[in-house]
């Protein structure tokens, strides 16, 4: 039996803006755990990130009938999610608390978390939460800004083009900030990245 | 492989950190659940102002369009501007006033009297009725009052 054709962001999209409220729900579970994700790597907060992406997807909800497809949805939706989060990022100041997440049991395979714990050299020992918390700590020490391209590109894997899109800016400044973050990163994080 | 490589690579692993088992399953009931209080909440009018606050920055209006609403504006005012009543000319339309030249002139030189002849109180003119005085009904007295 063939499969049925799956239907598009553009026409569910479409249905919701008609009034079906559950092609909305079909947007929602396509489009939250790479959400989750953005906004995850924001805040370095799991309860701020639910509550957050309950305010983007109600503020989306309302919106969509505004929506004209100039850009994609894809576009659109990450557009009011990183606004929305920067600007709760500047009403929480720089007091935050770290409330991580779990780590997938599947990094410990991972090459690159071999490398960056190989215990060869005594200043690289670390275990597992160790380096998640660094890495957060690392993050929630770069400006919003610059958090936003960092977790988009390095994170998310989002090509240039698409971040400039999502923040409104040029291409130019998406790679300039990227350039800046790394530098931060690379201070704060020098213990990981020293080559052997 | 460069120092910029490596931080793109271990904030890479930062993909491995998960929200728990089934939280996106529950995330949908939980937002269903919140849109359904949301719109229990609102009243309509609330709800009207927020979709048209929604909708606002969708109206693309050519910029031309501003300057057509703002010249039909000015054309507007200008109607009620000149289509406003003249005023009515009171002075040359009274009947009961005297005359400006009817005045007698009062200035004052030490050449020339006064004249004020023709300058008579509204009880002395002719046709007018005599004066009339009221004086205080109870009469002026020393004594005191008998009143208890």
């Amino acid at each position: 039996v063939a499969e049925e054709p799956e239907i598009s962001d553009d026409e569910l999209v479409a249905l919701t803006q008609a009034g079906e409220a559950d092609a909305f729900d079909e947007l929602v579970v396509r489009f939250s755990p790479r959400l989750y994700g953005l906004v995850y790597n924001m805040t370095s907060n799991h309860e701020d990130t639910n509550d957050l992406l309950q305010d983007i997807f109600a503020k989306a909800y309302r919106s969509i009938r505004g929506f004209r497809g100039r850009s994609s949805f894809y576009t659109w939706l990450h557009t009011i999610a990183v606004n929305m989060t920067i600007n709760f990022l500047k009403k929480r100041g720089r007091r935050y608390m770290l409330s991580l997440d779990d780590v997938d049991a599947g990094v410990e395979r991972d090459a690159d978390f071999l490398e960056a714990t190989a215990t060869s050299d005594p200043r690289r020992e670390a275990n597992l939460s160790e380096l998640q918390k660094r890495l957060n700590e690392a993050m929630q020490k770069l400006s919003n800004d610059h958090r936003a391209v960092v977790t988009m590109f390095d994170i998310q894997g989002m090509p240039h083009a698409e971040i400039a899109k999502i923040l409104r800016i040029s291409e130019g400044t998406v790679r300039s900030r990227l350039f800046y973050a790394h530098r931060q990163l690379q201070n704060y994080l020098q213990e990981f990245i020293k080559p052997q | 492989m460069t120092d910029e490589e490596r931080i793109g690579k271990l904030l890479a692993l930062k993909r491995y950190e998960r929200p728990p088992e089934g939280y996106h399953e529950a995330f949908l009931q939980e937002f269903r659940r919140r849109q359904r209080a949301a719109a229990m909440r609102r009243n309509p009018f609330s709800l009207w102002l927020e979709n048209l606050a929604d909708l606002w920055p969708n109206f693309h209006v050519p910029r031309l369009a501003y300057a057509g609403i703002a010249a039909a504006a000015v054309a507007v005012a200008a109607m009620f501007l000149f289509d406003a009543p003249a005023p009515v000319n009171t002075v040359a339309g009274a009947t009961n006033i005297r005359s400006v030249d009817s005045i007698p002139d009062l200035s004052l030189s030490p050449r020339r009297p006064v004249d004020v002849r023709g300058v008579l109180p509204a009880s002395a003119r002719p046709g007018s009725p005599s004066p009339h005085f009221v004086l205080e009904a109870r009469p002026a007295s020393n004594e005191l009052p008998l009143s208890f």
